[in-house]
């Protein structure tokens, strides 16, 4: 585990070094700092994978019933939120660097916006119900249900011929291969080592969650085994009463 | 499918449309919002006859408005009455979600007519399309009543759910208000007659899915005994 997190942390690093030393980008309006992609788009893309996956994880509570899937999706739906709130701060730099504005109403930025609502949304969803099985289905509910207006945020709206047209965004950069070699590595590798950290994250907030749970369950079943001890009328045995004739 | 369902579905439809009818509050309300939001967006524009595609924006956002505020109401109340487990008992959860699916689909279709109606007639946009109006219009009236009823269904039981219900649907309805202003702007002459058929296809798709997935999804929700 130890060993797993330094080599995270020195692929991290070596990887900031790489996203800075790299040659600066052309056909930009500040070359040197277009390098703010190298986080933003593994950022969105891990994002959009923990949006997806979330809605598969809701899918596989709903069948099975079981409360892991739920610590799993809770544990999606905020990586997704924090790789989205990533994006977007990075994506407002960019636009403040490149196009002289902090927020400008571009559709993509204001697609990516609505993406960011519908996590903030399913947490606050989560936050409305005190009972784990009840806030468990619904939000597994909801998962599945903004499965496709972020289909439609993410991949079908930025490709629309007249997004396209009003848009700032570069769209299919990587598709055309308009990179060159340095950025293909620095973002691949960013991506690579975003996306280990990403796993390491996942893994480790699900495994506390999981053992929360158990927790959880093991003091209730103590409570509940002292209640029936303690002959509560509501758990112990009831036996009959006399009642007096005398009036 | 089967007849008992459908049996159902319309029993809890023919409920929720008496009770309505009885006191008459509600829907009343619900107009009277959607009413006065038509009126303050005709106000906005006073003096000026909006562009095509700002008169489309102002409309959609106002039938979006008047979905959210009013729509989730059939289930909310029956959550708040606490009759919701009594209807469960007599109706499957899928029947007594399609009953209440099918009212708010009328409710939604009555208020959109009637609100875009009067939106032309105030803020006296011109309407090359008409037909293309009418179809908008009416799939938006789908979409939206699909959306909101599933986001009213699962905020049932939730703390604060009247201000969570539209929190929860508001992100959830944007591509079809995005898809209801493509077909809108066609229709009051700001866009090509492909791009607005093109946008009603797209609201047809989602309303579709929305009304087919939503009673599985409902039920899947409020089922939690097991």
């Amino acid at each position: 585990m130890k060993a797993r997190l330094a080599v995270l942390g020195v692929g991290l690093a070596v990887m900031t070094v790489y996203d800075f030393a790299a040659p600066d980008a052309k056909s930009f309006q500040e070359p040197s700092l277009a390098r703010i992609m190298y986080w933003h788009l593994p950022s969105a893309m891990i994002c959009s994978f923990f949006l997806f996956l979330s809605a598969y994880l809701g899918w596989r509570y709903l069948s099975k019933r079981d409360l892991a899937w739920d610590a799993r999706l809770a544990t999606s739906i905020e990586l997704a939120a924090l790789f989205g709130t990533l994006t977007m701060v990075t994506g407002i730099l960019f636009s403040k660097v490149q196009w002289g504005e902090w927020w400008q109403w571009d559709p993509r930025q204001t697609s990516f916006l609505l993406v960011l609502f519908l996590m903030a949304v399913s947490l606050a969803l989560r936050g409305g119900f005190a009972d784990a099985k009840k806030r468990a289905a619904v939000s597994s509910a909801y998962a599945l249900l903004s499965l496709l207006p972020a289909l439609f945020l993410i991949a079908v709206f930025p490709r629309l011929p007249q997004v396209k047209a009003a848009s700032f965004h570069p769209s299919d950069t990587i598709a055309k291969g308009q990179l060159d070699l340095f950025y293909k590595l620095g973002l691949y590798g960013t991506l690579l080592f975003l996306a280990l950290l990403a796993y390491e994250l996942y893994s480790m907030k699900v495994r506390v969650s999981l053992l929360k749970q158990r927790l959880d369950n093991r003091h209730g079943q103590q409570h509940d085994d002292q209640t029936a001890g303690s002959g509560s009328p509501a758990t112990g045995v009831v036996r009959p009463v006399g009642v007096s004739e005398e009036h | 499918m089967n007849s008992s369902w459908l049996v159902e579905s319309i029993a809890v439809f023919r409920k929720e449309w008496l009770s309505e009818m009885r006191s008459r509050h509600g829907l009343f309300t619900s107009f009277l919002f959607s009413l006065l939001s038509v009126v303050a967006m005709s106000l906005a524009s006073f003096g000026q006859k909006p562009a095509p595609n700002l008169a489309a924006g102002m409309l959609c956002v106002t039938l979006l408005f008047s979905a959210v505020v009013s729509l989730p109401r059939s289930f909310l109340v029956e959550d708040e009455q606490g009759t919701f487990d009594l209807l469960r008992l007599a109706a499957e959860p899928t029947a007594a979600y399609a009953g209440k699916l099918i009212y708010n689909v009328v409710q939604s279709l009555l208020a959109v007519f009637v609100l875009t109606f009067l939106f032309v007639i105030l803020t006296r946009v011109s309407v090359p399309d008409p037909f293309m109006l009418t179809v908008g219009v009416l799939f938006t009236a789908f979409a939206l009543a699909g959306g909101v009823s599933l986001c009213g269904a699962l905020v049932m039981g939730a703390m604060n759910r009247w201000l969570l219900g539209s929190a929860v649907a508001l992100p959830v309805l944007m591509p079809q208000v995005f898809l209801g202003m493509g077909a809108l702007r066609s229709a009051l002459g700001g866009g090509t007659a492909p791009e607005g058929w093109q946008c009603v296809l797209g609201l047809l798709g989602w309303s579709v899915t929305l009304i087919a997935s939503g009673p599985l999804l409902a039920a899947a929700a409020w089922k939690t005994d097991e």
